[in-house]
């Protein structure tokens, strides 16, 4: 009896077991990040999500990305480190992108592609929520939303357009089924079309953008301004040749510099914060990160130490100094005399955009080419006193310098050659060199064009020369992308041979549609940069 | 939100006590007693430690000395005893009758086994099993398996289980090897691991096994596949290894016994990354100065520069080793330094001490058995002035017999540990000249002391006398002045304080309830937390050649993560014999709480020096983060293990578990195992055969997804929100199945051989599937492959010479994995490899074999030019343009070139597809071209290796003569590569050792810069043929030689005369290593990332090298 008992009571205990399951909660929340339920349900985090838009495209200009070596490539500036493809990608002569998985620094052929299309989907969804009346961010805040979110398309789209040789155009409206990769010039419209709705709309509004989404407050207007700023940029920034820029609608960059900024719009960067960090500028602070390149920024010189760093064999070339009545530039007969104009890196040398870098310098080893080696440094920059020693600051993001210019190129090409030495002679007189005339007079020989330019050997610069000179001295660092060299060089024909004159598609995104990766750039490849007007 | 670990433990305490004590009133019936002795069936010598146990109850005995064994309180009637122990085949004995009040006698005799296949095991199976009776396989390493003991448990078992591959991807001290049971599981591992579920005393862990001392263990248990560890369900695809601790359960009765033991010894790099002894530069005549780029002399550390040696005629000096053409084709690194030179490895690891003190106490008595046992681990490394680890382990092991129906038990263990994080700067270390002193003092070498950058500043401290000398620690920074990426590493070494600290303590406790004699239950609940803290910091006024404002005015960091795992279960077994049917049955219910959570703060700028607290840091220089998840799961599961007359096995099982990491619709899944045996040698006397056994299983298992898997989170940063990962809800655990089939035979008594084959299918792969960049999250967690694994196991053991005195065993292992994506519902896609240049390296698409590293390959026949410049007849020899040289690689050398008549310098003609054509030039390598086999592509992206070894040997031995012991272990894994990322990154510093030209080789014969310039631009730092690099290797793991004086010989000394007996040992770990790989150690690789396994992740990435250990040992027991 006891054991039919126990029995009993034994397999009662087994269906207890049994009857447990589930009796553990299983519904846990992640805490750590929102997920998209949260990010997507109330008015401020919907608002949250496309005012970071901004920050995810800013992303572009950072250090991993293509900027540091495209810098290089160009001669916006030198440094010989393995880095995020600066030495790579600068080598003579060039070689073409390694556009494939695993291969060395191909994150810098990426990065900005991703950067981009993340600030474009953001802002995405969060229209879409605002246009679907998910959420009602009342009616200037839904106006202010919809500008911003405007102009961070603008401004993403016209970044894939600028660099890549196609994208995808994507947007609160469209079906993402129907996505296709489309050449850079369907970008680039789509993206002035951005622009070109986002100044409509904050020029309706009385709205500020707060300092969270564009890192200081801007009102609508000139948000506004800010997208025609932009619109002029990428209207004549999007060409990869002398032909295409050529052929740009000059009038239409004109009308939008004048509808843009009036004065130079920075961004305020704390690198300590992780907000808007611009690190690549903090890169920039070390000379040996940021030297500068002596095939373009040689034409200072008027000694014949440029003619004759040219002339040597390339594996043979040493740094050397330059004297120019230039006055950018430090003056003195040697090393030490221009080291003592500007003895602290850490302060500014009154008007000096350039310092020779004395003890402050390492060059790296000869291996990797003499021809890399500069004595001089750039400082003409407030974020070198802010960064250098308190990670945070201004950095610019559009210079007059840079509108102005497109203004006077437009003028160049229209034959106003008046206007356009009047723009050279407002920097150029500002720092010890004579004006020039609509003629082109070129009294203190700056620019010195190299010994292999094939009209002009060892000449004084033309108004053109004179043109870029001014311009690229201005602009340096602070162009569109922070490549201006780049995307002004290929308009105008500047690059040296084999460089690059436009990204393939990331391989990544080729293998989601089952394509094969390509390449660009290097000598003979395509989209390759011919030699160039200098000669090289 | 979930309830907590507190609540549900509280509630499985009442419901716990509740099964248990559902039953009440065990009646007291008439009993009698079983005594008797074990002995040699070979030698008739007595048996101590052999278990005697009454089939079908908790009665048991063990023998002591004499092999006198006395079971109390057997029930009258018939009853069958079963004797176990290690190293002999287990005995049953049948029908023996106990009456009442009244001792029967029953001697044993046991034959000697050299393939225990009589040894039970826990794991994967109901209770207590033999191995003999098991339908799949569960390999088992026991204490005398362990001759020299490691410092985790895991290390224990490299080289001795088949299909388990362990190794250390880092030597850090303090850090866990990886396992790979059967090769990997997931093809995606982020955010989780390879690593399968681990389970010590009952403890399932939270977090690594790194902590345990391997001196405690008696017992590891390894189950490697899904058929076997169906058991364990979802977490259980990568296999289980369940260790237990010593519990005195085995010393005979009433007896006590202590063990002191102390080794103490050095840890010693054993093998050398060989870097350049020689420079390229350009000197004086005397060779006694450089000529820096104005044509001055110059010391290397004051150089302003320095220029190639071809490079003198450049400067209108006489060139003293060219013949004036100055460029990199006329630069060789040939040059010696001048002064003296260092070898700059010796330096960097000066080796460390290696000392471990163990005492513990153990014994039985009454109804208890008990251990007890304190550690303390020191192990400094290899690296100079590195602290290594240091750790305290304590623990205590309880077991209590209370009456004849409860049984309980209680384990506890702290651990306290130390470990110097300072990993050490081996990227640094491949970039420092011969000719530099690592150990010299910062000073100012520059000719005008007013240009010295500030980090050339000594730094001053008071000696002991009160005097102010310069830090001996002040190492100069910048050895190599024309670099400024890599300070002298032993800078960092000795002046960052970088501490990881951790405290462990797990606990469990058992009870069980037998109410019936067939009927028993179980509850167990288990705690399991590591709190781990860790704190860098980096003085103010650390040196920087940057001056970089963040770096010289200190920093630091502080972390604190806190892991804690609790379970509990309840079991309910059923054991009934019908004639000669034996079955088991068990159901159980297992709870899963498992909470995770950290925070970290730091910053730099300190106000004040040395007071390294977070507010003594600038406030606008401060940043913090915190992270927390918590995972719960459940699960049950019936299992019924049948035997017929012990020779026809049947085991079957069904679980469904239910866990958190799966979205709402998805959360509970089924798994199943079927399994039958068959010994063969019960049924026909096979001549020979002491036991045949044919078993096969087929059984599932689950993987599962990281805690963020399932959700599609936006990242909040910096005041911002971005998409970050697109989640997924419907997630589908990952799903094994696996059939094993093999067979278990002990031959002559002398042989034991175990072969299995398991091929595994793992569906529904939860991979990071890339999306369109468009969709803003870049990637979602999807189900979306199948993994096939095929592998083959065996293991043999050999007992050579088995007499009273002497032995003399071998035991070989063998294994071999091959596994394949064989299905892909998204396109394919790369993924990458973790660490050094972290990248793409391996293909997700069908048909691609796991571990297969894609990069660049430089040609090496003339296949590699795909028709082009000469096709197959490229070669000089066959009317081409192209050679063979030394290293293997094509080379071109022109129309009726030849490379006995150098042209360096000489360009041909450029080759490559698909806007990647380079210039060829003479002598160099050229980049080499195929066919991608999927998509018929001209491609260079190609594979140029495999991260899985072809196989995996293990041979062990042991001779025995009297007290006298010599062991050893040799590890051989076969057909491996290893991308060698130093070794590329040396040749572009300009400072690996292939670059040296040797001493007395013809100009003619050796290699110039430019040749090295190409090596490495070609492809740059990315991934290739030339770095890939075989890594296989014989690696003489284990080494012990140890004599034991016993009892009998220690009576004769006054002083030891108390002791049972005194060991003396010389060990040695990881002594030799016989490889070809040119680096300090090709056991590395990367753990974590999309791998998750440094055994599949071979990218050698700059970890601590793996290190020799040699020591003494004495250990002392009574």
């Amino acid at each position: 009896m006891w054991r039919i008992k126990h029995a009993a009571t034994s397999g009662l205990a087994a269906l207890l077991l049994m009857g447990m399951a589930g009796c553990v909660d299983l519904d846990v929340k992640n805490l750590n990040d929102p997920d998209a339920e949260r990010a997507l349900s109330t008015p401020g985090d919907v608002e949250a999500l496309i005012a970071g838009g901004f920050q995810a495209w800013y992303g572009c200009l950072y250090y991993d990305g293509p900027t540091m070596w495209i810098s290089n490539a160009a001669g916006e500036h030198v440094a010989p480190w393995g880095n995020s493809g600066m030495e790579m990608y600068a080598r003579i002569p060039r070689i073409p992108t390694s556009n494939q998985a695993g291969a060395a620094n191909v994150g810098t052929l990426t990065y900005c592609w991703y950067r981009s299309y993340r600030a474009i989907a953001a802002v995405a969804d969060g229209l879409k929520q605002i246009e679907s009346g998910a959420v009602d961010l009342g009616t200037e805040g839904n106006l202010r939303a919809k500008a911003y979110g405007r102009f961070i398309q603008g401004l993403a789209h016209g970044t894939i357009a600028l660099l890549y040789d196609s994208g995808f155009v994507y947007d609160e409206s469209i079906d993402p089924e129907t996505v296709v990769l489309q050449g850079y010039e369907d970008v680039m419209d789509a993206s002035l079309a951005y622009l070109q709705e986002a100044a409509t709309l904050a020029g309706t509004g009385s709205f500020t953008v707060p300092s969270t989404w564009l890192s200081k407050d801007v009102p609508a207007a000139e948000l506004a301004r800010l997208a025609h700023s932009f619109a002029a940029r990428h209207r004549a920034s999007v060409a990869r040749t002398p032909a295409q820029r050529q052929a740009v609608d000059w009038a239409a960059v004109v009308a939008d510099v004048n509808a843009g900024l009036t004065s130079d719009w920075d961004v305020y960067s704390n690198c300590n914060q992780g907000t808007f960090c611009d690190d690549a500028m903090q890169y920039r602070n070390f000379y040996y990160w940021q030297m500068q390149n002596n095939w373009v920024l040689g034409m200072a010189d008027t000694s014949g130490a440029y003619q004759a760093w040219i002339n040597t064999p390339l594996l043979e070339k040493q740094p050397f100094i330059l004297h120019t009545p230039d006055s950018r530039w430090p003056a003195g007969a040697t090393e030490a005399d221009q080291i003592a104009v500007c003895p602290d890196p850490d302060v500014f040398c009154d008007q000096r955009f350039y310092m020779n870098s004395g003890s402050s310098r390492s060059w790296s080893r000869p291996d990797r080419g003499t021809w890399r080696w500069s004595y001089y440094g750039q400082i003409n920059n407030p974020w070198w006193i802010w960064n250098h020693v308190e990670g945070e600051g201004f950095v610019p993001m559009v210079r007059m310098a840079e509108m102005n210019g497109l203004k006077a190129e437009a003028d160049y090409y229209s034959g106003n050659f008046g206007a356009v030495a009047a723009y050279v002679n407002q920097t150029r007189t500002m720092f010890g060199l004579l004006p020039t005339d609509a003629a082109g007079l070129n009294t203190n020989c700056v620019p010195k064009m190299p010994p292999t330019h094939p009209t002009n050997p060892n000449g004084c610069g033309d108004l053109w020369e004179m043109f870029k000179w001014e311009k690229r001295l201005e602009t340096q660092f602070s162009g569109p992308l922070r490549v201006g060299f780049w995307i002004d060089g290929r308009g105008w024909g500047d690059l040296m041979e084999g460089t690059i004159l436009q990204l393939p598609v990331p391989y990544g995104e080729m293998q989601l549609l089952g394509q094969s990766a390509y390449n660009y750039g290097g000598v003979g490849g395509d989209w390759a940069a011919p030699v160039g007007v200098y000669g090289y | 939100m979930s309830r907590s670990w507190l609540y549900w433990s509280s509630r499985g305490a009442v419901l716990a006590a509740l099964a248990l004590f559902l039953g009440t009133g065990v009646l007291l019936a008439q009993t009698g007693s079983i005594e008797g002795t074990v002995r040699n069936a070979q030698t008739a010598s007595p048996i101590s430690g052999t278990r005697v146990s009454v089939r079908g109850t908790e009665l048991a005995a063990t023998s002591n000395q004499n092999g006198y064994y006395r079971i109390d309180g057997v029930p009258v009637g018939t009853h069958d005893l079963q004797a176990v122990t290690l190293g002999f085949n287990a005995v049953t004995v049948t029908n023996a009758v106990v009456t009442a009040n009244r001792s029967l006698t029953v001697n044993i005799e046991m034959l000697p086994a050299v393939i225990n296949l009589d040894a039970v095991v826990v794991t994967g199976v109901i209770g207590e099993t033999q191995r003999a009776k098991l339908a799949f396989t569960v390999d088992q390493i026991k204490t005398a398996d362990l001759p020299v003991p490691q410092v985790d448990p895991i290390s224990a078992l490299q080289g001795k289980v088949s299909g388990a591959i362990v190794m250390r991807g880092s030597g850090q001290p303090g850090t866990a090897p990886t396992i790979l049971l059967r090769g990997p599981t997931s093809i995606n591992a982020s955010g989780r691991s390879q690593e399968p579920l681990y389970v010590v005393d009952g403890v399932i862990l939270g977090s690594s096994i790194v902590d345990l001392d391997a001196l405690d263990i008696e017992n590891i248990e390894v189950i490697k596949g899904a058929a076997a560890a169906s058991l364990y369900g979802s977490r259980a695809a990568s296999g289980v290894v369940q260790i237990t601790t010593r519990r005195g359960s085995t010393l005979a009765a009433e007896e006590i016994r202590f063990t002191a033991r102390a080794e103490y010894g050095s840890n010693q790099l054993p093998r050398k990354m060989p870097l350049a002894k020689k420079h390229q530069f350009l000197m004086n005549s005397t060779g006694t100065k450089f000529i820096d780029n104005f044509g001055e002399e110059c010391d290397w550390l004051a150089c302003p520069n320095v220029v190639l040696a071809g490079q003198g005629a450049g400067l209108g000096l006489a060139d003293p080793t060219v013949d004036g053409t100055a460029n990199e084709w006329t630069t060789y690194m040939n040059q010696t330094w001048p002064g003296t030179t260092w070898d700059q490895v010796d330096r960097f690891f000066e080796g460390g001490n290696f000392g471990q003190y163990y005492v513990s106490a153990e014994g039985r008595t009454g109804g208890t058995n008990f251990h007890a046992s304190y550690s303390n681990l020191r192990e400094e490394g290899i690296m100079t002035g590195q602290e290594g680890q240091w750790r305290n382990n304590f623990r205590v092991n309880v077991d209590q017999r209370l009456g004849d129906a409860f049984k309980i038990g209680a384990s506890a263990f702290y651990s306290r540990g130390k470990v110097d994080n300072v990993g050490g700067s081996l990227f640094g270390l491949t970039r420092m000249p011969a000719g530099a002193d690592l150990l010299a003092l910062n000073t100012c070498y520059e000719p005008n002391p007013d240009d010295c950058g500030l980090w050339q500043e000594p730094r001053m401290i008071m000696d002991e006398n009160g005097n102010e000398i310069q830090d001996p620690k002040d190492v100069y920074l910048n050895p190599d002045p024309f670099n400024q990426e890599s300070p002298n590493p032993l800078y960092e070494l000795f002046n960052i304080e970088s501490y990881g600290y951790r405290g462990r303590f797990q606990s469990s406790a058992n009870v069980r309830w037998r109410p019936l004699d067939w009927l028993s239950f179980d509850g167990n609940v288990s705690y399991d937390r590591l709190d781990y803290k860790s704190q860098y910091y980096r003085f103010k006024g650390y040196k920087s050649f940057t001056d970089a404002t963040s770096t010289i005015l200190g920093g630091m960091t502080r972390n604190h993560a806190l892991t804690e795992a609790f379970n509990w279960s309840l079991d309910a077994t059923l054991s009934r014999r019908f004639g000669d049917l034996a079955t088991r049955t068990q159901f159980r219910y297992l709870a899963e709480y498992d909470d995770y959570e950290s925070t970290n703060a730091g910053g730099s700028r300190f106000t004040v020096g040395e007071v390294p607290v977070i507010d003594n840091l600038d406030p606008d220089f401060v940043t913090a983060g915190s992270y927390v998840q918590a995972v719960r799961a459940d699960g049950y599961f019936g299992i019924t293990n049948l035997e017929y007359k012990e020779r026809y096995i049947v085991d079957a099982l069904v679980r469904n578990d239910g866990s958190s990491l799966f979205g709402p619709d998805a959360r509970r899944h089924w798994y199943y195992r079927l399994a039958g045996a068959w010994r063969l040698s019960e049924d026909l006397r096979i001549p020979g055969f002491d036991e045949l056994k044919l078993r096969a299983a087929y059984g599932t298992a689950g993987g599962r997804p990281s805690f963020a898997a399932q959700y599609e989170t936006y990242s909040v940063g910096a005041g911002t929100v971005t998409p970050v990962t697109l989640g997924n809800r419907n997630l589908e655990p990952e799903y094994s199945k696996e059939l094993e089939i093999g067979t278990d035979m002990l031959i002559g008594g002398m042989v034991g051989l175990t072969v299995t084959y398991a091929q595994t299918t793992t569906e529904n792969q939860i991979l990071l599937v890339p999306l369109p960049a468009y969709a803003g999250f870049t990637q979602q967690w999807r189900n979306a492959g199948t993994l096939d694994s095929k592998t083959w196991e065996a293991m043999l053991d050999l007992q050579a010479i088995q007499t009273r005195d002497m032995s003399w065993t071998f035991k070989f292992i063998f294994d071999r994995t091959q596994q394949e994506i064989t299905e892909l519902n998204v396109p394919a896609f790369t993924y990458g490899a973790y660490g050094g240049n972290s990248a793409d390296v391996f293909y997700a698409r069908p048909g691609e074999a796991i571990g297969t590293m894609y990069g660049v390959r430089f040609a090496k026949s003339c296949d590699d030019l795909l028709g082009q410049l000469g096709g197959a007849d490229c070669l000089v020899s066959s009317g081409g343009e192209f050679e063979i040289n030394d290293e293997g690689l094509l080379v071109w050398v022109g129309p009726g070139g030849s490379l006995s008549n150098p042209q360096w310098g000489a360009s041909g003609p450029s080759f490559g597809f698909k806007g990647q054509s380079r210039t060829l030039r003479w002598g160099s390598p050229v980049r080499g071209w195929g066919i991608d086999r999927v998509t018929n592509d001209t491609t260079d992206f190609l594979p140029v290796g495999s991260t899985v070894p072809d196989f995996h040997l293990g041979f062990g031995t042991t001779f025995r003569w009297k007290g006298f012991q010599v062991y050893g272990l040799l590890e051989w894994t076969q057909g491996f590569e290893i991308y060698n990322v130093p070794a590329q990154w040396a040749v572009f510093r300009n400072y690996s050792a292939i670059q040296d030209q040797p001493d007395g080789l013809p100009l003619e014969e050796q290699k110039p810069q430019g040749y090295y310039n190409q090596l490495y631009g070609l492809v740059g730092l990315g991934v290739d043929n030339y770095f890939v690099q075989d890594g296989s290797f014989a690696k003489l793991r284990e080494v012990s030689v140890r004599y034991r004086f016993d009892r009998a010989q220690l009576a004769s000394v006054p002083l030891l005369r108390a002791f049972d007996g005194i060991a003396l040992s010389l060990i040695g770990r990881n002594l030799l290593t016989f490889t070809s790989y040119p680096s300090y150690d090709p056991e590395t690789g990367s753990g974590g990332g999309e791998v998750g396994s440094a055994a599949v992740a071979r990218v050698d990435g700059y970890q601590y090298p793996n290190f020799r250990t040699f020591t003494g040992a004495i250990e002392i027991n009574f």
